[in-house]
C-alpha cells in the first residue's frame, strides 16, 4: 500500500511540476521584470528631467506684478509697454519665453507661449495658487475664518452594534479588499490555462496515453496542484510588483517614506488561507468543466468556467450590510465563503470559530469536487468526437 | 510558500490513501508467479450497437498475442476494456483467479500504446520520454540507459533535444512506442503499433516486439498488417461483429487452414460442362486453363482427383499454401455470410 501510494505522490508531483513549469517560464519572467524596470527608468528620466529647469525663464507682462515674489525666481517677470507688438514676435525672439496678459476688463491672467514646454506646467501652477493667496488677502480674512475653511466637514458614522468594527481599523478592509483583487487576477489565469492545457491535450490527443499510466484522480489532482502553485504565484508576483512600483514612486520619485501600514499583518494569514481554497474551489470546478470540452472551438461551455469569479463580485456588494442574512449565508456556503467571509472578518467581529468552520466546508467542497473534475474526465475521455452534455456531466457526478 | 506546501502535501496525503488494496493484491500476485489474462463471456454495448459480443479468450504471459479483425469489429473497444477506460456490460476480465469480475492489469504493470498518438508536441522527445518516466517511478539513472537504448534501436538519438513536432508522424509513433515501454511493464497492450508506419520502420517495430518478449513482457497487439502478425505472433484472435471467429496458436490455424486450396493448371482452357463437373465444390475459381479449388472439411482431397482427371489433361497441381491474410478473408466471409443466413432464417 506504501509503495502504491507513494507512486501516486510521485506521479501528483510530477503532474504539477508539468503543469507549472509549462506555463512559468523563467525567461519570460526575467524579461518582464527588466521591462518594469526600463520603464520605471524611463519614468525617473523624466520626472527628475521636469522637476529641474534648466535656465532662467523670462516672462513679458503688462502691468506692474506684485505677485512675482511669491513665485520661484527662475521665473522673471519683465514689464512691456505694448504685449500685441511682441506676441506676434514670440516666435523669432529669444527674449522672452512667454507672455502674461492682463486683461483689466475681466481681471484675468492669460499665459501665451509660442511652444509647449515643461517649464509652464510649474509656473501655472505657482501661479494660479499665488493668484488664490492674492484673491483671500484681499477680503481681509481673520485667521480663525481661513482655519474654518481649511476644516474637514465629513459626517463621521457611528454604529451602536458592537460586532461592527465601525471601519476603525480600515487596514483590515483594505487587506481585505487587495487579497480579493489579487485573486481576481490570479483566477483569469487560472481559467486560461485550465482552458488551454485540459483542452489542448485533448486535441493532442494525449490523455489516453496519460490515463494508461495513472489514474484520472491522479492527473486532475496533480493539475489542481500546479494551477493553485501558479495563482499563489501570480498573486505573489503581482503583490511584488505592487510594492515595489509603490516603492519607487513614493522614495525614488517623490523622496518619501513609504509605510505599508494600510496592510494588516494579523489578518493576512487567514485571508490568504481562504484565498487558496477558493482557488483550489474554482479549480476544481473550471477543470470539470473544461473536461467536458471536446473543441474548444465549438463548444459553449467556455463560458461556463467563468461562474467561480462571481462571488468576488458578490463580495464586493455585501460591504454594505455585512450582518445581513445573504451576507451570512454567503459566507459559510463554499463556493462564496473564499471572497465573503474575509470581507465579512474585516467588518464585523467574528468568533474565531466562525471563520474556521467557514475555512472547513470551503475544504471539503474542493475535496469532492476534484473529484466531480476526475469523473467528468474520464467520461469526456472516452466519448470520441461528441460533447457530454451538461446532463450527462450532472448525472456522472453521483455515479 | 514552505507552510502552504506542507499543508497541501498533507492534503494529497490523505486524498491518495484511498482505495490501493486490490491494487496492492494485485501487485502481490504478480510478483509470486506470472499471471494469465482471462476473459469470459465479455460483452459491451454503446446505445444500439453491440461492440463486443459473448467474448471469452486467454491471454498467456509472455507470449505475443494478436488481436486481428475488421474496422469495426470491437477490436479498440476490447483494448478499452482490457486498459481500465471503460467497464464490461457482461463477462469479466480476470488477472488473478481470485478476483471476482474486473480486475485489468494496474497502470504500472501496464504498457500501453493507443489507437489516437498523441504526445506534447511543443516539448521535446527528450523532455515527453522523461515525463512518463517519472510518472512510471522509473529512476534518472534508468531511465538514461533505457531511453539511449531504445533510441538507438529507433535511429532517434540525435533528435533528443528536438521539438516533438519537428519529427515526422513515423518518427513521433515511434517515441511514442518508447514511452510505452521504458518502465519495463510486464503487460504491453499496442493498439496497431505499425499503423502509419513505412516498411523499414515496420520490420524496426516487428525486432522491438520480439525484444519486449524476449524480455518477459506480454505483448497483446491489435493490427491490420498480417504479415507482421505472421512473423511475430503465438497466438491470434480474429474478431468479426464484436464475435470470435478465429481462436488459438497462429501454428494451428494455418495447419487447419492450409491444405485445402489446390491449385490446378491445365493444358487446355476447361469448357463448361467439365467445369460443371466440379457443382460439388462451393469455393472455386476459373481463369481459363487456371483453376483453384478450397476444399470444405468434409472433402477430402482424394476424392476432388479423379474428378479433376475427367475434366480435363493436368499440367500442374499444388496444394496452395494460405497466407495469414487469406485466411483472415476467408474466416471474415464465412462468419459474414452465417451472420446473414442466421438473420434471414
Amino acid at each position: 500500500m506504501n509503495k502504491q501510494s507513494s507512486l501516486t505522490h510521485k506521479q501528483i508531483w510530477t503532474v504539477a511540476k508539468w503543469e507549472f513549469l509549462h506555463f512559468f517560464k523563467l525567461k519570460q519572467e526575467i524579461i518582464s521584470k527588466l521591462i518594469m524596470l526600463v520603464i520605471a527608468g524611463i519614468i525617473y528620466f523624466f520626472a527628475t528631467n521636469n522637476m529641474h529647469l534648466a535656465k532662467q525663464y523670462n516672462i513679458a507682462v503688462n502691468t506692474s506684478f506684485e505677485l512675482a515674489t511669491h513665485i520661484d525666481s527662475t521665473f522673471k517677470f519683465i514689464k512691456v509697454d505694448d504685449l500685441n507688438e511682441l506676441e506676434h514676435k514670440l516666435n523669432q525672439t529669444n527674449d522672452y519665453d512667454g507672455l502674461l496678459k492682463y486683461d483689466f476688463i475681466t481681471t484675468k491672467y492669460t499665459l501665451i507661449t509660442a511652444e509647449k514646454d515643461t517649464w509652464q506646467t510649474p509656473l501655472k501652477s505657482q501661479l494660479n495658487s499665488a493668484l488664490k493667496q492674492a484673491q483671500l488677502d484681499a477680503i481681509n480674512l481673520t485667521q480663525a475664518q481661513r482655519d474654518g475653511l481649511a476644516k474637514n466637514t465629513d459626517v463621521e458614522h457611528y454604529i451602536l452594534n458592537e460586532e461592527l468594527k465601525n471601519q476603525a481599523d480600515k487596514s483590515q478592509t483594505y487587506t481585505a479588499f487587495g487579497v480579493l483583487i489579487l485573486l481576481f487576477i490570479a483566477m483569469f489565469g487560472v481559467f486560461g490555462q485550465l482552458f488551454v492545457s485540459i483542452t489542448g491535450e485533448k486535441q493532442n490527443r494525449v490523455t489516453e496515453q496519460l490515463m494508461a499510466t495513472m489514474t484520472p484522480q491522479t492527473w486532475i489532482d496533480g493539475k489542481l496542484t500546479g494551477q493553485i502553485l501558479l495563482a499563489v504565484k501570480t498573486m505573489f508576483g503581482t503583490l511584488l510588483s505592487i510594492i515595489l512600483s509603490m516603492l519607487f514612486f513614493t522614495v525614488v520619485i517623490k523622496q518619501q517614506t513609504l509605510s505599508l501600514d494600510f496592510i494588516n499583518w494579523a489578518m493576512l494569514p487567514w485571508f490568504a488561507v481562504f484565498a487558496i481554497s477558493g482557488l483550489g474551489i474554482c479549480a476544481a470546478f473550471m477543470a470539470a468543466i473544461a473536461a467536458g470540452i471536446d473543441d474548444p472551438n465549438h463548444s459553449s461551455k467556455s463560458a461556463l468556467m467563468m461562474l467561480p469569479i462571481a462571488p468576488i463580485a458578490i463580495a464586493f456588494f455585501i460591504m454594505d450590510t455585512p450582518n445581513s442574512v445573504l451576507s451570512i449565508v454567503l459566507s459559510y456556503l463554499p463556493i462564496t465563503a473564499f471572497a465573503v467571509m474575509p470581507v465579512r472578518m474585516s467588518l464585523v467581529e467574528l468568533p474565531f470559530w466562525q471563520p474556521l468552520l467557514a475555512l472547513l466546508l470551503s475544504f471539503v467542497c474542493f475535496y469532492y469536487l476534484r473529484i466531480c473534475a476526475a469523473r467528468i474526465f474520464k467520461m469526456g475521455m472516452n466519448m470520441y468526437g461528441k460533447e457530454p452534455s451538461l446532463k450527462a456531466m450532472w448525472l456522472v457526478i453521483f455515479k | 510558500m514552505t507552510l502552504f506546501l506542507d499543508c497541501l502535501h498533507f492534503f494529497l496525503q490523505i486524498f491518495s490513501y484511498i482505495k490501493f488494496t486490490k491494487q496492492l493484491h494485485l501487485l502481490k500476485q504478480h510478483r509470486k508467479a506470472p499471471m494469465s489474462l482471462i476473459i469470459s463471456n465479455l460483452e459491451k454495448h454503446y446505445d444500439k450497437v453491440t461492440a463486443v459480443n459473448n467474448l471469452s479468450f486467454d491471454v498467456q504471459p509472455g507470449e505475443i498475442f494478436a488481436l486481428l479483425g475488421p474496422n469495426g469489429a470491437g477490436k479498440s473497444s476490447l483494448v478499452k476494456m482490457l486498459v481500465g477506460f471503460t467497464y464490461p456490460d457482461a463477462g469479466s476480465i480476470k488477472l488473478t483467479d481470485d478476483c471476482t469480475a474486473y480486475c485489468t492489469i494496474p497502470t504500472h504493470l501496464l504498457g500501453y500504446l493507443p489507437e489516437d498518438r498523441g504526445l506534447y508536441p511543443e516539448k521535446t522527445v527528450k523532455q515527453n520520454l522523461q515525463f512518463f518516466a517519472q510518472l512510471h517511478g522509473v529512476t534518472a539513472t534508468d531511465f538514461n540507459s533505457r531511453c539511449q537504448h531504445w533510441l538507438d534501436k529507433f535511429n532517434l538519438v540525435e533528435r533528443i533535444n528536438d521539438p516533438l513536432k519537428s519529427l515526422s508522424k513515423g518518427n513521433q509513433q515511434k517515441v511514442q512506442l518508447i514511452t510505452a515501454i521504458l518502465h519495463k511493464p510486464k503487460w504491453v497492450i499496442l493498439d496497431e503499433p505499425f499503423s502509419g508506419l513505412d516498411p523499414i520502420n515496420q520490420e524496426l517495430v516487428v525486432e522491438f516486439l520480439a525484444e519486449l518478449k524476449q524480455q518477459g513482457m506480454t505483448v497483446l497487439l491489435s493490427a491490420h498488417q498480417m504479415a507482421m502478425v505472421e512473423k511475430l505472433a503465438d497466438r491470434v484472435l480474429l474478431l468479426n461483429k464484436g464475435q470470435s471467429v478465429l481462436y488459438g496458436q497462429l501454428k494451428d490455424i494455418f495447419k487447419q487452414f492450409n491444405n485445402n486450396v489446390i491449385d490446378v493448371i491445365f493444358e487446355q482452357s476447361i469448357e463448361p460442362e467439365q467445369y460443371a463437373l466440379l457443382d460439388s465444390y462451393q469455393s472455386k475459381q476459373l481463369s481459363a486453363n487456371h483453376l483453384s479449388i478450397t476444399l470444405d472439411k468434409e472433402q477430402p482431397i482424394s476424392q476432388l482427383l479423379p474428378i479433376l482427371i475427367r475434366v480435363g489433361n493436368i499440367s500442374e497441381l499444388r496444394n496452395q499454401s494460405q497466407s495469414l491474410h487469406s485466411i483472415y478473408l476467408q474466416a471474415v466471409a464465412e462468419h459474414n455470410n452465417e451472420v446473414h443466413q442466421g438473420a434471414a432464417s
